[in-house]
Parts: C-alpha cells; sequence; structure tokens
C-alpha cells in the first residue's frame, strides 16, 4: 500500500518539462470539463423541468375532457383527484406508468384506456381484474362514452364530463 | 423522455465525482487510506441508490435529492481539497444525513396528519434549542452555538431552523381556526401574537450574536407573510419594524456596527477585522472563468475557505462559471420548492415547501452576496455545500419534509367537501377544479 502510494506521488508530482509536472496537467484540462458537466447537469434538469411544463400546457389545451370524482375523497386512505384531464390514449391503474395513477388496491396495474377517434371517445377495460362499469353496465368491449356518464372502476366512481358536447 | 434524461443528470453527478475525487485523492495522496477510499465509493454509492430509491419508491418530485447531491458533491470536494480531516467527517456526515432524510420522509409520510398543528410545540422545540445553548454552550469564534453531547460538537442553531419553519407554517395552515380562539381577555391569538413569538425568537438569537440565523428567521417570517397573511398592513408593519431594528441595532450593538464598517470598507483594517473579507475577493478575482484548478490555487488563504467562505474557495480553484452553477443549482431548488407548495393541496404541507426552500434560498442568498462583499458579511452555513454535521443534517431533514410535501396528500380537514350537494352547487364554479387540475395535468405521460 505505502509503496504504491508512493510510485503515485512519484508519477504525478514529479517536474516533466519546466516545472509543470503531471498533476497539474491534469488538474487544468479538469477544470474545464468539470464545468462543462454541471452546466450540462443543470441543462438537464431545466430541459426535465420544460417536459413538465409543456405537459401541463398541453393538458390544460385539452381542458374540454375531463373525468370528476363523485364520491367523496375522504372515504378513501389512498390520495385521488377530485379531476383527471382526458385526452387520447389516456390509461388509468395502479402502476406507475399510467397517466392516470391512483393507488386504489381494487385497481389493476393497467386498468382502462380511453380512446379519441373521429371526435368521440371510447372507454376500453384492459382486462382488469375487477372489471370496469360504464353507467353500471361492464365493459367488455372499447363502448362509447358521452358527456355526463358515470364510469365505475372498483369503488372509484367519476364522471365523465365532455365540454364540446355539452 | 423524462426517464432518459433522469438516468443522464445521475449519470452526471457520479462522473463528476468519480473525476473530482480521484483528482483531489491525489492531491493528497500522501493522507491516502483504506477508510477513506471506502468513503469515497460509500459517496457515489450513496447518490446513486437515493436518486434511484426516489424515483422508484416515492411519487413526488424526483429533482430535489438529484439537485442536493450535486451541491453537496462539489462541496465536500473543496473541503477535502482545503482540509483533508475535514472532508473526511463530512463524507461521513452524508451517510448519516442520507439515511436521515429517508427515515423522516417514512416517519412524516405515514401520518401526515399528525404534524398539522402541533404549532405550541414547535414553538417550545425552537425555544428550548435555543435555551440548551445558552446554558451548556461552548463559545467558538465568537458566538456561543456549540454544545458538547456524548463527546459530538453540536450546533442547536442549525436545528432549531426545523421547528421554526415547522412553526411559522403550521400558524398559517390553521390561521383561521388561531384567529378565533381567545388567549385572555381581549387578546386573541391572531397573526400579531405570532410575530411577537417570531421577533422574541429572533431577539434572542440577536443577543447570542447570532446574527446570521437572526436574519434568516426574519426572511422566513417575512416570505410567509407575504405569501399567506391576509391583513397586508401586518406584513408591511413588519418590514418598517425590521427597518427600525436594524437601524437600532446598528446604534446599539457594537458587533453590528463593526460588521456594516467591515463592509463599506474593509482595506482601512486589512490586517485584522477586514482580513476574511479582502481574502475572500482576492480569492475570487483569482479564479477568474474557469479557476486555477483544483489543487493549484491557494483556497488555503481565506479564514473559514471550507465553510462560511466555501463559495470563494470554490471559484478561486473551479471559476466563476463553477460559482454561476452553484447559484443556478440553488435557483432550480428554489423553483421545485414553489412549484411544490402551488400544488399541494394540503394547507400545511403547501406552507411547509414555501418556507423550507425560502430557508434555503435565503441562507445561500445571505452567504453568496456576503461573500462578494454586496451586503455585510453575517457568517451562516450554505445548506449542503458548507461544512459541518449539523447543518449537513439538518437540512437532509428538512428536504425529508419538502420531499414529502412533494406527494399527493390529502387536503386538510375544512377543504373536504361535507355533503353530496356541494358537488351539483360547485358545478358551475370552475375556476376552484382548474387551480385543482392545472396540477393533476402534471401525472399525464408520466
Amino acid at each position: 500500500m505505502q509503496k504504491a502510494l508512493e510510485t503515485l506521488e512519484k508519477i504525478f508530482f514529479s517536474d516533466l518539462i519546466g516545472g509543470l509536472d503531471l498533476y497539474t496537467i491534469v488538474a487544468s484540462v479538469l477544470k474545464f470539463i468539470f464545468v462543462i458537466i454541471v452546466l450540462y447537469f443543470v441543462v438537464t434538469i431545466v430541459r426535465m423541468i420544460y417536459l413538465d411544463i409543456r405537459q401541463t400546457v398541453r393538458s390544460t389545451a385539452a381542458a374540454n375532457t375531463y373525468i370528476k370524482l363523485i364520491n367523496r375523497r375522504d372515504q378513501f386512505d389512498f390520495p385521488v383527484r377530485e379531476i383527471y384531464y382526458v385526452d387520447d390514449g389516456t390509461t388509468i391503474g395502479r402502476g406507475k406508468g399510467n397517466s392516470i395513477v391512483v393507488n386504489d388496491p381494487r385497481l389493476s396495474k393497467q386498468h382502462a384506456r380511453f380512446i379519441l377517434s373521429e371526435g368521440r371517445f371510447y372507454l376500453e377495460d384492459l382486462n382488469s381484474t375487477n372489471g370496469t362499469r360504464l353507467n353500471e353496465i361492464p365493459v367488455d368491449q372499447p363502448t362509447e362514452i358521452r358527456n355526463r356518464d358515470i364510469i365505475s372502476l372498483g369503488l372509484l366512481e367519476f364522471m365523465f364530463i365532455n365540454r364540446g358536447e355539452q | 423522455m423524462k426517464r432518459f434524461y433522469l438516468t443522464g443528470a445521475i449519470g452526471l453527478t457520479v462522473l463528476f465525482q468519480i473525476l473530482s475525487l480521484t483528482l483531489v485523492l491525489l492531491f493528497h495522496v500522501k493522507e491516502l487510506n483504506i477508510p477513506l477510499l471506502m468513503f469515497a465509493v460509500l459517496l457515489i454509492l450513496f447518490t446513486f441508490v437515493s436518486v434511484r430509491l426516489v424515483d422508484r419508491l416515492m411519487s413526488g418530485d424526483s429533482y430535489l435529492i438529484l439537485i442536493v447531491n450535486m451541491l453537496f458533491s462539489i462541496g465536500v470536494i473543496m473541503i477535502y481539497r482545503i482540509k483533508p480531516a475535514l472532508g473526511e467527517r463530512q463524507l461521513l456526515f452524508y451517510a448519516i444525513a442520507v439515511v436521515s432524510f429517508f427515515v423522516v420522509y417514512i416517519l412524516i409520510r405515514q401520518s401526515p396528519d399528525f404534524w398539522k398543528d402541533k404549532t405550541l410545540f414547535y414553538y417550545l422545540a425552537t425555544l428550548f434549542l435555543f435555551a440548551i445553548t445558552l446554558l451548556f454552550g461552548l463559545t467558538h469564534g465568537g458566538a456561543r452555538n456549540w454544545i458538547e453531547l456524548f463527546g459530538v460538537q453540536i450546533q442547536p442553531s442549525e436545528f432549531a431552523k426545523i421547528p421554526f419553519v415547522f412553526f411559522i407554517a403550521a400558524y398559517y395552515a390553521n390561521a383561521e381556526r388561531y384567529s378565533r380562539t381567545v388567549l385572555f381577555g381581549r387578546l386573541r391569538l391572531g397573526s400579531a401574537v405570532l410575530m411577537a413569538a417570531t421577533y422574541v425568537l429572533i431577539g434572542l438569537f440577536f443577543i447570542q450574536r447570532e446574527l446570521g440565523t437572526a436574519v434568516v428567521f426574519l426572511f422566513v417570517l417575512l416570505a410567509a407573510q407575504f405569501a399567506f397573511e391576509k391583513n397586508r398592513r401586518l406584513l408591511y408593519g413588519n418590514l418598517a419594524l425590521a427597518a427600525v431594528g436594524l437601524t437600532a441595532g446598528y446604534f446599539l450593538f457594537d458587533h453590528v456596527r463593526t460588521r456594516f464598517e467591515i463592509w463599506i470598507d474593509p482595506w482601512s483594517d486589512i490586517a485584522d477585522k477586514g482580513y476574511q473579507i479582502t481574502q475572500s475577493l482576492f480569492a475570487l478575482a483569482e479564479g477568474g472563468f474557469f479557476g486555477s484548478g483544483i489543487g493549484l490555487g491557494s483556497p488555503g488563504l481565506i479564514p473559514l475557505g471550507h465553510s462560511d467562505f466555501i463559495f470563494a474557495a470554490i471559484v478561486e480553484e473551479m471559476g466563476a462559471f463553477m460559482g454561476v452553477c452553484v447559484m443556478l443549482l440553488f435557483l432550480i431548488l428554489f423553483y421545485r420548492g414553489v412549484k411544490i407548495s402551488m400544488r399541494q393541496s394540503s394547507n400545511f404541507y403547501s406552507a411547509l415547501a414555501l418556507l423550507v426552500s425560502v430557508m434555503f434560498a435565503a441562507q445561500g442568498i445571505i452567504m453568496f452576496a456576503g461573500v462578494m462583499k454586496l451586503i455585510p458579511l453575517t457568517g451562516i452555513t450554505i445548506p449542503f455545500l458548507t461544512y459541518g454535521g449539523s447543518s449537513l443534517l439538518s437540512s437532509f431533514i428538512l428536504l425529508g419534509a419538502l420531499q414529502v410535501a412533494s406527494e399527493d396528500l390529502r387536503p386538510d380537514g375544512e377543504d373536504l367537501r361535507t355533503d353530496d350537494e356541494d358537488l351539483w352547487a360547485n358545478w358551475a364554479d370552475e375556476g376552484d377544479w382548474a387551480k385543482r387540475s392545472g396540477s393533476g395535468a402534471e401525472e399525464v405521460g408520466r
């Protein structure tokens, strides 16, 4: 160990040319690299934040369609929002990859999906364990969904609002 | 897409850590030993694991821990470069602090409602932390702010920040209820009482010569009033009071006047009182755009270059660009805090998020500006950057609270809908929903 350290010191701290040692050269090069790395790190984070903001703006533009919770929120012991915006391909489920994540144990990992086709919204059940009901009728194939329809997933009940239709 | 950037950001942090640790360990090659190498590996490992854990297990913000890890890396490299023994201890503190971050997160996340209304407890805890310094304190560098516990030196004023932030947040979260409570006689428990209570704390720190902590507390109080106080006259009154207090402090206390004099003209007493700040200015000038390179400057000449003046040391050896980067990192941290505060539906955690980020930002601004001689200098710590176990630990604990606040929590009691009739009554009132759902939309596409 001691010997290895001495060799390291000899390599890095003995004169190469005109009072310059290897350490000075390495440190002088690395100082530029450090600034670049940290600056790039800041840029990466700002990009991630930018993605977030853009998504928020885009969803507000599509604010005409959303689902609104009908249940009282305090009857659940998991967090759930009053309103979720719905767009083409919006998925709902327990898994983190969904557009709408609700940590309800009665939901499947991927529970249901909204599809927008030719200006109409359809609701599709993604083979969930407990099923999806639309106005109390089980959804077994993509079903058209209209303003003020009631969607039931487990104990959760949402009202679908499409203000373009109102 | 976001996952891709997250991996990139972790990669950049780890790359920075590996390169700079190698360089700085090489610089102090005589000091090198096995435990030290283990600490270095531990830093990289903990960075990687903490970011991954936050991303995987917590539904909240994953930027906070990323930014903080980067800030800490920059700081610890500089500390180790100036004083290897302290750098080694700082690495050990980091491991403890990260663990406590997760412990605090779990503790608060388990029962978020429990912490909402313990206002009096928080206040008494702050007072208690002050009292033990006064009783058992050791004088250290002009300020009596250390106590010794089981052979470990602790700075209680650093920990006092935690209950203080909780205290102000708890007050404003329950302000409506408190304004109806009658204390005794005709005195109501309103915002004026809060102000008086806070001024007692600020005054105590002032007497203890911890000007920096007093100023940070004042910052937090002003920010809370600015954001939540319905009676705007109290805010303006407080601003006026702060100005009057500062002027009175200037004429009444010698140590305040000395600081102002050093600030206005450090050069006339360059050998004694002006020594710190002039050395710091020399270091800033020496650095240039890219600095001298780690190990090639002389930040050892700056008094307290590893703690209060670490910003000057960073600029000297890593350059003005790195200085700008450090400020940018603080700016992003503050921005995230405000964002979290705005989308949080629980009043208490919303206030807490804002005040924690104001606390971090205030400490940063006071030290950055102080070191550059833009404002009179008061010695406080920069969170995550300066040397000190107490500071690091309390900052990570506050970060844990901020992490909880970034998650979806149920709103406080009075916000809950009471009966189903409301649903239909609110039907036309879309302004209210837009507020909530604007933030809900962020979930889309994650």
